[in-house]
This record gives structure tokens, sequence and C-alpha cells, in this order.
């Protein structure tokens, strides 16, 4: 048994965990955590880091093209995000669009859809 | 000259300026916005990733949704807002100057918010010797060219600065397929949230180096490499340690500015701990109906405690302008501070009921408390814990405590 050091980056009270990992590779006990999300980030984090992933992609509008900030709904696998930056790179909607429309739906199959994070008239 | 009049007139549209303008609102008083870009928002609008509303809306939310929340608020008020509008002058009797495509217009105000945001600073100002070549630029800069304007300002960079614009950058590059060689922080200790160093630097393998700095810009025209160098205990660089980064463009996180401009023509006084103005607990500056509050009043990390502060500073602007002034029964209270606290917002305090009094502290600090004195009467000592200089702080000082405190306190810092 071994144990691990992180930060919690739930929320930015960024508490210190210290993780026990057991023989199997998973976590056991959480110490350091003020709140319960703190065990669970660290249990995710030990089993497969999860980020939300934003960036932008083309809009078209009557006024010519600009960008729309987008984001995963979620957090999904931040050993996806290459592939979904790919993905991403190569999208455009059309305007209108509203804060939360869906841009790519359950992108890569994470369970997530990649959402606008603001209108474009 | 056209001349309109406002019961409140609000500078800048950010989520300063627009938590400010909806609390006025909210309190009964006709109120403008003055924005001088094409949209409000501010600085959210290009910082599109998450990590804000976790305060104020319980829920992780990007710059944009932050702001957008606050847009479709305004939209259904009727706040006036002026876009594509920049104010030219602040009087001290209340007259905001403005010009836009259709020309100068005098805005005539009972109370005017300042909420104009804050500048990056740049080379000059850090004075870093070197080659005066093309690749030198301010990570917020480079934020606006990557996530408004679709360019892209260069292929591999070297970051100066921890401060979390910078971190951000280094994430929002890699993500987009540049190459970022390295962070370099001049202090031992990193600048920026400890969660944006996690997941901007370590998801990424980005390498930081603390106690480093840029000593030196080397490229004919553009930028060829950075020359880095270990620094000492006083921040001087060591001879002999100095190595060459090879890159094509340094970005520059090395603070920000209150944008103060407009308060030194309106008379208002300047605290040079903060370069932001000088206020007391409701926010008003030294000229009378005109409050500062966010980014142009302090440096803070959060957009959650810049729309906390604002709303104070929107009711307490609609206040004046309903009364005219705001209430005054008590001596004012002097509130200073000591090494290694920084500053406190505010510095002066008119009310016996309670009042929360924000800070940072200079260094990080393991297991020290806050003191709270009155002369020699030590009011106030509180539980001690660790604090970094990156995250701003916040103490509520209760009835009990202000009326003990004659007409000056002193804030410090001691070890527990
Ligand atoms: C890169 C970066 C990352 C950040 N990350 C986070 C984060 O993850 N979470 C978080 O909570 N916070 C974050 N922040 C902090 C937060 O975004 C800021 O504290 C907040 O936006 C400040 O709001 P403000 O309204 O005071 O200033 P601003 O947003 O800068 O708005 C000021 C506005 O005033 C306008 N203005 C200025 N002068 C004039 C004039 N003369 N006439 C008319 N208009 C004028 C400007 O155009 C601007 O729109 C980040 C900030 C930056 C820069
Ligand atoms: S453990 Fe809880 S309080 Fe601590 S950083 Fe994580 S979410 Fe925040």
């Amino acid at each position: 048994m071994s144990t691990k050091e992180m930060i919690c980056t739930v929320c930015p009270n960024s508490c210190h965990l210290t993780v026990e990992i057991k023989d199997d590779g998973t976590a056991g006990t959480v110490k350091g955590n003020r709140c319960n999300r703190g065990s669970a980030f660290a249990r995710q984090e030990i089993l497969c880091p999860q980020r939300v992933l934003t960036s932008t992609v083309i809009a078209h509008t009557g006024k010519g093209d600009r960008l729309l900030p987008v984001r995963s709904a979620d957090a999904f696998a931040l050993n996806l995000h290459a592939k979904a930056m790919e993905l991403l790179r190569h999208t455009g909607v059309s305007a209108p669009v509203k804060m939360g429309d869906v841009v790519i739906p359950n992108i890569l199959d994470s369970g997530t859809d990649i959402v606008a994070s603001c209108n474009v008239d | 000259m056209k001349q309109l009049s406002f019961d409140v007139v609000v500078i800048g549209g950010g989520p300063a300026g627009m938590a400010a303008a909806l609390s006025a609102q909210e309190q009964g008083a006709k109120v403008a916005i003055v924005e001088r870009n094409a949209q409000l928002g501010g600085i959210l609008l290009q910082c599109i990733h998450s990590g804000f509303g976790l305060k104020y809306f319980k829920q992780e939310l990007t710059g944009p949704e932050y702001a957008q929340r606050f847009i479709d608020r305004l939209a259904k008020t009727d706040v006036q807002v002026f876009l594509s509008s920049a104010v030219l002058n602040l009087t001290p009797d209340k007259k905001v100057t403005l010009s836009n495509e259709n020309g100068v217009f005098v805005l005539d105000a009972k109370a005017v918010v300042l909420a104009m945001g804050c500048r990056e600073r740049t080379r000059g100002e850090i004075k870093i010797p070197g080659d005066r070549c093309a690749g030198v630029l301010t990570a917020g800069l480079a934020q606006h060219y990557i996530n408004i304007d679709n360019e892209c300002p260069g292929h591999r960079f070297v970051i100066l600065g921890s401060g979390d614009i910078g971190l951000i950058m280094a994430r929002r590059l890699s993500l987009e397929g540049m190459k970022v060689a390295g962070v370099y922080e001049i202090m031992p200790y990193p600048n920026g949230l400890y969660r944006n160093i996690k997941n901007c630097l370590e998801d990424f393998g980005i390498p930081l180096h603390l106690s480093t700095t840029v000593t030196r810009v080397i490229g004919k025209r553009r930028v060829t490499a950075v020359e880095v160098s270990r620094v000492d205990e006083k921040l001087h660089p060591i001879p002999g340690t100095e190595k060459v980064i090879p890159c094509d463009t340094l970005l520059l996180s090395v603070g920000l500015i209150p944008e103060n401009e407009l308060c030194l023509k309106a008379g208002v006084k300047i605290n040079p701990r903060t370069n932001g103005a000088l206020v007391d607990n409701d926010l008003q500056t030294n000229v009378p109906g005109i409050f500062s509050c966010g980014n142009v009043l302090h440096v803070h990390d959060l957009a959650d405690n810049v729309t906390a502060e604002s709303e104070r500073a929107g009711a307490s602007a609609a206040r004046f302008a309903r009364e005219g002034k705001l209430p005054a029964e008590w001596t004012p209270i002097t509130v200073k501070c000591e090494m290694p606290m920084g500053y406190t917002v505010p510095t002066c305090i008119r009310t016996r009921k309670r009042a929360p009094i924000f800070f940072r502290v200079r260094r990080p600090l393991e297991n020290y408390r806050i003191k709270v004195q009155s002369g020699d009467d030590v009011l106030l000592l509180c539980k001690p814990r660790d604090y970094k200089p990156s995250i701003m702080e916040n103490i509520t000082l209760p009835e009990s405590i202000l009326k003990k405190a004659g007409n000056e306190i002193t804030l410090t810092m001691e070890p527990a």
C-alpha cells in the first residue's frame, strides 16, 4: 500500500488530499478533504481523471464568421480531450445559437454533450 | 452635445458593472451602463474556461456563461446600456462624458459607479532587457487573439509569471496544439490558484520553474529564444545559472493594474497599495457619490467576489442618488494594516453594525492569525491557518468590535 498527495480542484478551497492507494491500484481512505466532494474527486482521479473541456468553434452569422465559446456540459475523461479538440476544430454552427444549445451530442461516446457557452445572434 | 440624466451611471460593463447596475436598478434607481466594447461582459468574454460561479451560482460556469446570465437579467430591466461608447471624462459633480459613433454625450448622474476593470502589466513595466523584437505579448492579449479573433500568436511559447492568466493560457495553447516550453516564476512559490497549476500545467506535463526569471529576450525581428536565470532570495539573477530556451513567443503574466485614469480626473484619491481608489465600507470614494468596485478597485481572482462587492456598490449608489448622501451618524474608523498584510479594502468604516474587510497577504504564511488592534488594545485574534498571496481573503468585523474600535484600527498577521 502507498499514498498519493494531490490537490482537490473541485472548488477554490484547493484542499491538500492524501490518498491511500490499495494494492489493486484503487483508492482507499482520503484525508485532508474539507467536504465529501473531495474524496469522490480523489477516487475518480486515481481511476481516470475527468475534466471539463472548453474551446471555441466557428459560428456562421449574417454578419460573417465569429468564434463561439463551447464547453462540455460535464467533465469527461482527460485522455479523450486531444481527440475531442480535433473534432471541435472541424466543427461549425449557424447562428442564432443560445447558451446551452448542443453543438456535439455525446462527444466520443463520453456521455457528455458539447454545448454553447453564450448566445450568438 | 446632448445631455441625459440618470440616478446612477455605471462606467464599465464587465461583471462588476453589470452587478452594480442590477442592484441599483432593484433599489428603484434609473440606471445607465457605459461600455466601450460592442458587448457587455468585460474580460469574461475571453475567459472561455470554466471556474466561475462556484460561490455565486453554486455551479461551475465558463466566463461567457457567467456573463450571459447577467446580460439576460439586464435585458429584462429598463437599465439603459450604451455599447461601443468610451467614457472620456468624469467630473467631481458627476458629469460623465462619453463618445460613440453618434457623437459626444454628457450623462448627468446623481451617483457614479466606477467599474472599469484593469489592464495587464507589460514588458516596459517589468523592464526585461534584451532585443526589441516582435513576439513579446501579455497573456491576456494572447487570450483575446486565440479565443475571440481566431488568430494564433506563435508556435513555441515561454510564459513568464505563474498568475492565473498565464496558467490558463498554457493549457489553452497546449489544447490548440502549440508547444509551451515552460512557465517561469521569479518568486519561490506559484502565484496562481493551485487548481490551475494542477489542471493547466500538470495535466499537460508543462514544467513550472520557481525562483527563475527571464533575463534576456533574444531575436532579430522575431523572438528566437529567451535567456532564463535562477534568482537569489533578494530576487537578483544568479550569474552562471543562465539557460537559453528556444521559443518564438514570450507571454507575460506578471500582474494587473487597475485602470484608473478617469478617477484622477474626478479627484478620486488612489491607494498606492492597490492602485485602486480609497473607499469606505459603502465602497464610496473620497468624492461623495462616486463609488468603485471590481478589478478597478483591487484585483480579484474570482468573478464571484467581484459580483458580490459590486452589488453592494450599486445599492450604495442608488441610496446616495435617492437621499443625496449616505448616513453618517458615526465617526469614521480609519483602517490601517501592516506587513505582511498588503492592503485592506475598505480603509475607512462609517458604520458600527458590521463591516467586511478584504485583504491580501504579500507572501505565503503558514499558521498565522489575523490580529485587530485599536491602539494597544487587541480587539480580535482569529484562529490561525495558512494564507496565500494569490487568494483574496476577508474578515467581517461584528458590531461588538466596531463599537470598541475608537477612530482607528490596525490589522496585522502574526504567527500562532
Ligand atoms: C485570464 C483570466 C482568467 C480568470 N479566471 C477566473 C476564473 O477562473 N474564475 C473566476 O472567478 N475569475 C477569474 N478571473 C477574474 C475575473 O474574470 C475578473 O476578476 C473579473 O472579470 C473582473 O471584472 P470587472 O468587471 O471588474 O472588470 P472587466 O471584466 O475587466 O470589465 C471592465 C469593463 O470596463 C470597460 N471599460 C474600461 N474603461 C472604460 C471606459 N473608459 N469607458 C467605457 N468602458 C470602459 C472595459 O471595456 C470592460 O468591459 C480571471 C481573469 C482573467 C483576466
Ligand atoms: S475537498 Fe471539498 S472543500 Fe476541499 S477543495 Fe475539494 S470540494 Fe472544495
